[in-house]
């Protein structure tokens, strides 16, 4: 099976990939995978309202294991480091806790304007979590008070974050990319116009730390490095396109909607609003995998701890607007089963 | 909805005069032409008073100044392609910058699907899915007004966004962007982080030399 070129066919020689049992009644938002060594739990933000649990394990099987709700649509998830704890922040402008061991869910954090992005910062002296919101804020809070512990002002609306402690990566609208240094969390360490053209939809740090890979609504990607000295390892590549008539002349470019980093391997996954889902290795600038095309947007991705499941969700994306909430469209999680040669990086040329 | 003559959509004066970092909140573009509906409800700004010479400045497209390409990484064809067939974006509402970690030239048009999709979610909640509807015409509408502009005087663009990224460069490092932020401990610079802050972190992406005076300008490789 050819690793390279368009849409590899392997649909025929491949197992297919399992669906989650149960899953959310509207758009999945946001998928993430927790640590814990005994099993692998997945937890899914939808705009259904629920934030949904699941233990899945290597071979698709899954089974339902908690839920709770916000008071509007979730758009982030994200587990603690021991995957004791789960967080999630949505329109409701809240950001929840729910706790595993308990099952009880609270609120831990607001903001003025709704929740987009919820990532756990474990800091040496303790977990902190970090809330990303379009009041243009990002929040940290300790969980044991009611009030933030730092609060940081963004050059706009925050549309996605991440961090690889100590880097953290904000992406806002009007196509400001704005760095921060863990170590010194109330500042802004740097701040950058995107090296894409238009509006960033997701930003994602390499596991090193050493940089970071936007995706914008443009169907192209860069990997950009923190450093001044490696800034000329920084490139972008076009992906997530459709052509139309058959020519390049006129192409349908879709929106980059999910970039997630292979943990081990430093490789990574790009998922776009076209329903295809491609692995890359940004050292080699290579495309590792192809995934058959899917017959909807995927809206979110993740590889499990140790990156043998790669979960990723079709559902309808909103890229249509109103009118393209067709009653056609699927709201699944899919699991699929990584294999090492389709993720693990290819020597350079 | 009514047609409207494309160049009654005078660009915001901010789009040219200032750099992109001065501007702190997206500005309502149908509160600037008496045309929002949401009113006080509005989640963008409104400014009071509307800036001054909406509407009457020149538009970008009367720049004197001979276009001279050096040191940026985008041209009049460069801007030519990225609104044609083969490069324009299917998604409809977003900013634009003309190339590789240049200022954004068409500002205040980012809404994010998102975005879109919580403002249907409110508008159904209370019955008014027509407003939404009418709202995210409208919203497209706007941006299309913007991107047409562009389209039909590429060169009048050029000149304006090569005038933005020259000031862009020629202004203060990046590091005096951030508002000045709050911490829960007050007094200097320490965070919630505890004393581990000030240590030196033991494994750090960001070593010494990252703690250097910012340069500018990242490398003006091709994009």
């Amino acid at each position: 099976m050819s690793f390279f070129g368009a849409g590899a066919a392997g649909a025929s020689t491949e197992p297919k990939d399992a669906e989650l049992v149960d899953p959310p009644s509207d758009s999945i938002s946001s998928l993430s995978f927790s640590s814990s060594p005994q099993s692998d739990y997945l937890a899914v933000g939808s705009w259904d309202n629920q934030v949904r649990i699941y233990e899945v394990n290597a071979q698709g099987q899954s089974q339902g294991k908690a839920a709770y709700a916000h008071d509007a649509p979730v758009l982030d998830v994200c587990w603690n480091k021991d995957g004791s704890k789960l967080f999630s922040g949505g329109v409701d402008k809240a950001a929840k806790m729910f706790d595993l061991g308990t099952g009880a869910s609270q609120q831990v954090g607001v903001h003025d304007a709704p929740i987009k992005a919820v990532r756990w910062v474990e800091a040496p002296s303790g977990g902190i979590l970090a809330t990303g919101s379009w009041d243009k804020m990002v929040k940290f809070w300790d969980l044991r008070t009611p009030n933030p512990v730092a609060s940081v002002n963004m050059a706009d609306k925050v549309y996605s974050m991440d961090v690889v402690y100590p880097l953290m990566v904000v992406g806002t609208a009007e196509r400001h990319i704005q760095i921060i240094n863990l170590n010194n969390p109330t500042s802004i360490f740097k701040s950058m116009s995107s090296p894409l053209k238009w509006q960033t939809r997701v930003v994602s740090c390499f596991p090193s730390a050493t940089g970071f890979a936007v995706g914008s609504v443009e169907g192209r990607v860069a990997i950009q490095y923190i450093e001044d000295k490696d800034s000329s390892s920084n490139f972008s590549f076009k992906c997530h396109r459709q052509d139309h008539n058959g020519s390049k002349d006129q192409q349908a470019v879709y929106a980059v909607n999910a970039i997630t980093f292979h943990q081990g391997y430093g490789t990574f996954s790009t998922a776009g609003a076209d329903g295809t889902i491609n692995f890359w290795d940004k050292d080699s600038k290579t495309r590792l995998k192809t995934f058959p095309r899917n017959p909807g947007p995927i809206t979110a991705t993740a590889f499990s701890k140790t990156g043998g499941i790669f979960a990723y969700a079709i559902s309808y994306d909103w890229s249509k607007g109103f009118s393209g909430m067709v009653p056609s469209l699927p709201n699944k999680v899919m699991l699929h089963s990584v294999k090492d040669e389709d993720i693990k990086k290819k020597p350079r040329k | 909805m009514t047609t409207r003559d494309p160049k009654s959509f005078e660009p915001p004066p901010y789009a040219t005069l200032f750099p992109f970092w001065s501007r702190v909140m997206v500005v309502c573009q149908f509160y600037l032409r008496d045309q929002c509906r949401f009113g006080a409800n509005c989640k963008n700004e409104h400014p009071d008073p509307k800036p001054a010479g909406f509407g009457s400045n020149p538009t970008w497209g009367a720049s004197n100044t001979p276009a001279a390409p050096a040191n940026v990484t985008f041209n009049v064809e460069s801007i030519q392609r990225d609104f044609g067939p083969a490069e324009k974006p299917l998604w409809p509402i977003s900013s634009y910058g003309p190339g590789k970690n240049e200022p954004t030239f068409l500002t205040g048009l980012d809404i994010s699907p998102e975005e879109m999709r919580a403002r249907a979610f409110e508008a159904m909640k209370e019955g008014k899915g027509a407003e939404y509807n009418q709202y995210e015409a409208a919203a497209i509408a706007n941006a299309n007004a913007q991107y047409t502009r562009v389209a039909s005087d590429v060169k009048g663009a050029f000149e304006a966004a090569f005038q933005l990224s020259k000031s862009a460069s020629g202004a203060s490092a990046p590091a005096a962007t951030a508002a000045p932020s709050t911490s829960a401990f007050g007094g200097g610079t320490t965070s919630g982080f505890g004393s581990s802050t000030f240590g030196q972190p033991s494994t750090s992406a960001f070593g010494q030399s990252a703690f250097g005076q910012p340069k500018p300008a990242f490398g003006a490789s091709a994009f």
